[in-house]
Order: C-alpha cells, then structure tokens, then sequence
C-alpha cells in the first residue's frame, strides 16, 4: 500500500516530455525553431541540440547518445528519463517522497513532408488489469509538414495531446491540469494547423481513446491561435468536449511578454469553463497562471509560477491558490536538474488547508 | 458622481453577494462523483479508469458506483465513522488522500452530510 502511495505520489508530481515555452520569443518566435514538431515538445531538431549545447555549463555534443550513434538522416531517436526525490505534505503532515516520473523513447521517421511520429514509455500499471498496462504509448500518429520543418502548414492524425494554450510542461499547473491539458489527456484525433514568425493556429478533432481508458473521457473540439508582435504574443483558445458523464465547454486567452533587459518572460493564461452535468446541474469554473521566467545567467532558468482555480464561482471557498517555483540547471547536454518547490492553499486568507512539496528532478535526455 | 454611484452599488452588490453565498449543491451521488471525485481523485496515476489505483475508479459515476458497491468506502449506516472514504479525507500523514492536497472543507462536508443520509447511489 505504501509503495504504491509513494508511486502514486511520484508520477502526480512528474513532469512530461513537454517543450519548455520559456524560450519562445526569448531567441525564436515558434517551436519549430528547436523541435521537430510543429506544436512543440518531443524530440529535439538541429537548431534544438545546438540550444542544447549553448545552454550547457560544460558543454558537450548534444545530439543522440552523445553522438555515439550515427542515425539515417530519416530517423531520430531519443528519450527522456527523470527520477525525483525530496517531500511533500499533502495537508497532514512532511513526508518522503522519491519515485521515478518518466521513462519514454520517442521516434521520428521522416520521408519528404511526412512524418511517422511514436512514444513508448512505462507508467503505473492497471489496478487487476493486464501487466501490459505498464506499458504507454501517448503518443503515435502520422504527419505532414509543409516545407520539410519550415513555416507553413500541417496536418496529423492518429494519438496526440490536442493542442491547446500556454503548453507548460509543468503538468501541475492549474491551467493544464483542470484547463484540459490534463497528464495522460492525449487522444485520438485529426488536427491541423499554420505556424509562422508571426502567427500560429490549431484546430483539432479528437475522440476518447476507446482501446484503453484515458484521463479525457470525451470527444469533441480544441483550437488555439496566437499573434505575436516582435516580443510580444497574445492568443484565444477554445474548447468543447462531450463526455460520459457531462459537457465541457471553456474559452481562454493567453499572453507572454519578452524583456530583453532583465532577461524575463511572462506567460499567462486565463479560462473560463462551464460544465452541464448528465444528471442535470452546471457549474462555471475560471481557471488562471501566471508564470515568470528569468534567465540570470548561462546554464540557469528561474521560473515563478502563482495559480487559481474555482472549482465552481457559485460555491464559497473551493478555489485553490497555488505558489510554484522551479530552479533548472543545465550542466552537461542532455542533463538537467531541476528543484521543485509548490505550495497550494484553499481559500487562500481563509484559513483553508495547505499542502505542497519540495523535490530534486534529475533529467537525463538521451 | 453618477460614476461613483454606479461603482458604490456594484461594490455592494458583489460584497452582498458573497455575503450571502452558500453551498446549493445538492448532497447526491452523482454530484459529489462529477464535481469532487472525478477532478480531484481520478488522475491519471491514482482513481483514473487509466490506473485503477487500488481497484477504484472515479472517473464517471457509473464506474464510482462500481467500486463503492464492492468496497466499504461508505457504508450506508449514516454513521461517518463507517466511511472508509470520510477518514482517508480527513486523516492526517502519508494515508491522507487527495495526495496532491487536500480538498476544500465544502466538499468534505457535502460527503459527510451524504454519508450522514445513507450514502445513497
């Protein structure tokens, strides 16, 4: 039982192989200026390991196992291993805490402008499920990409996260987790999109996964657009899904502003979200974060992260205030280690109950 | 000052307005499934339909009233001390569930005004 609480615990905290929008705007307008992926996240380009490299206290060769491999110019490989250690309290008390959150291959095959894109990881297996369950792919679709990783168009279709607002790879955020982002929230669906300098846009179709349970349980829509000005970027979001057990329709806008002196990014996103329940009840929730990344120096990356979520407007003290902050290091390529602090609070100035954590991340990207 | 009117009675109908709020949820088991349990407790590693963590699923009602028909979660004795799923809200340590945070008093209490009408589903 207490295993399984601290696995639990682990993999509730863990971070995914999401992209860090913290560059964006800092050196490049879009995710395909370091990713292979149009929306960002996942394996690393050309202009992506070079970032790497840069970024690294003692540099090193960042391409796949340290260069040790030579890959066709068709493929590449990669993964990303992350283990935590530290404390958390979860209202009752400090205690504990280390468990490994992510262990994930990830594959690209490309011929001209289309892609085969797939992920295979291990997670929590099923409670009396198959011992297969340990085993995940979030991630497998097929893609095609105007102009071979430039700016344009693209299309995919097959397993994916739908994309959707600021893309945090810190899963936690209230914005993510209860703003339909949510860890494990991929599915199936068709998506399309244009991403340039200036602008990008996503709209996607997506279906519950019904060859095995998923977090999303619905089916529906998700579009995202974002207009950037120089150091300046503002963006709409809108979302609906029909679930099993309600609909969920919600709208957001999002906003980052670079500043090139103090070396700073600010991204915030705001949402609103009402949800009509099967048995007949409704209620509207708003949703917000505000995230503040200082770049102070080479290898170094500060983020200050405040959020809030009201779990329904109608009902007194069941919003939730949360403080975030995470110190990463990079000192070799592929490695990064990352201190994670968070506090949360009911309520907050009510007097409402407070959890958080404290936990050390290693990164290993292979 | 038409403007300062405008501000003052806005002011004192939001302050009124919360002034006033209470919680009208109805204490039923399809609402503390959709709005408490599915959000807080079926993550993806814990109460999902993904994980199944410790045989219990939360994620949509029909499946919530699977797995408190095969557990004692609440038994429907009306007596809040019989309620496995009252004590892991409410207890203090490493058993205390949600593990993320605890939840807002106001759920808590619409379990325990449930639990206290016989925990019907």
């Amino acid at each position: 039982m207490r295993t399984f609480l601290i696995l639990a615990v682990v993999a509730a905290t863990a971070s995914v192989a999401h992209a860090y929008p913290q560059y964006q705007l800092s050196k490049e307008q879009t995710c395909l200026a370091c990713h292979l992926s149009p929306t960002g996240g996942g394996l690393l380009n050309d202009n992506g390991v070079l970032t790497d490299e840069d970024e690294a206290k003692w540099g090193g060769d960042g391409s796949f196992l340290h260069g040790a491999a030579e890959l066709p110019e068709w493929l590449h490989l990669g993964g990303d291993f992350r283990i935590a250690a530290g404390a958390s309290d979860r209202g009752g008390g400090l205690g504990p805490a280390a468990f490994p959150m992510q262990t994930e291959f990830h594959g690209v095959a490309t011929k001209g402008a289309l892609s085969v894109v797939a992920d295979l990881g291990f997670t929590i297996p099923q409670d009396g499920g198959s011992p297969l369950t340990v085993l995940m792919s979030r991630q497998h679709y097929l893609e095609w990409q105007q102009g071979e990783g430039g700016d344009g168009w693209y299309a995919r279709a097959g397993r994916f996260m739908p994309t959707y607002g600021l893309r945090l790879a810190e899963h936690p955020a209230y914005t993510r987790r209860f703003g339909g982002a949510p860890l494990f929230g991929e599915t199936y669906g068709a998506s399309v999109g244009y991403v340039s300098a200036g602008a990008e846009f996503h709209l996607t179709g997506f279906a519950r996964d019904r060859l095995r349970p998923s977090v999303e349980d619905g089916d529906g829509v998700a579009a995202y657009a974002e207009k950037r000005f120089g150091k300046v970027a503002v963006g709409a979001e809108a979302r609906y899904a029909n679930g099993l057990d309600a609909t969920r329709t919600q709208g957001g806008v999002t906003s980052k502003l670079w500043l090139d002196g103090p070396q700073v990014l600010f991204q915030a996103e705001a949402q609103v979200v009402h949800q009509a329940f099967d048995a007949g009840t409704s209620r509207n929730q708003v949703v917000g974060y505000l995230m503040t990344s200082w770049f102070p120096a080479k290898s170094w990356l500060l983020d200050v992260g405040l959020g809030y979520y009201d779990q329904d407007v109608k009902v007194p003290q069941v919003d939730r205030d949360a403080a975030e902050v995470n110190l990463h290091w990079f000192p070799k390529t592929h490695i990064e280690l990352i201190l994670m602090g968070r506090l949360q609070t009911i309520a907050f100035g009510s007097g409402g109950a407070n959890s958080g954590y404290g936990l050390l991340q290693f990164h290993y990207r292979m | 000052m038409r403007n300062l009117a405008f501000a003052a009675t806005l002011a004192a109908l939001t302050l009124g307005a919360c002034a006033t709020q209470t919680d009208e949820r109805p204490a039923e088991f399809d609402v503390i499934v959709t709005n408490i349990l599915a959000p807080s407790c079926a993550t993806a590693t814990c109460h999902s339909a993904m994980t199944k963590a410790e045989g219990l699923d939360f994620s949509t009602v029909a499946a919530a009233r699977e797995s408190f028909d095969a557990r004692s979660l609440a038994p429907q004795t009306s007596d809040p001390a019989d309620s496995q799923l009252l004590r892991v809200l409410t207890t203090t340590g490493e058993a205390r569930m949600p593990v993320d945070g605890p939840l807002p008093d106001a759920d808590i209490e619409l379990i325990r005004t449930w639990v206290l009408n016989g925990a019907p589903r």
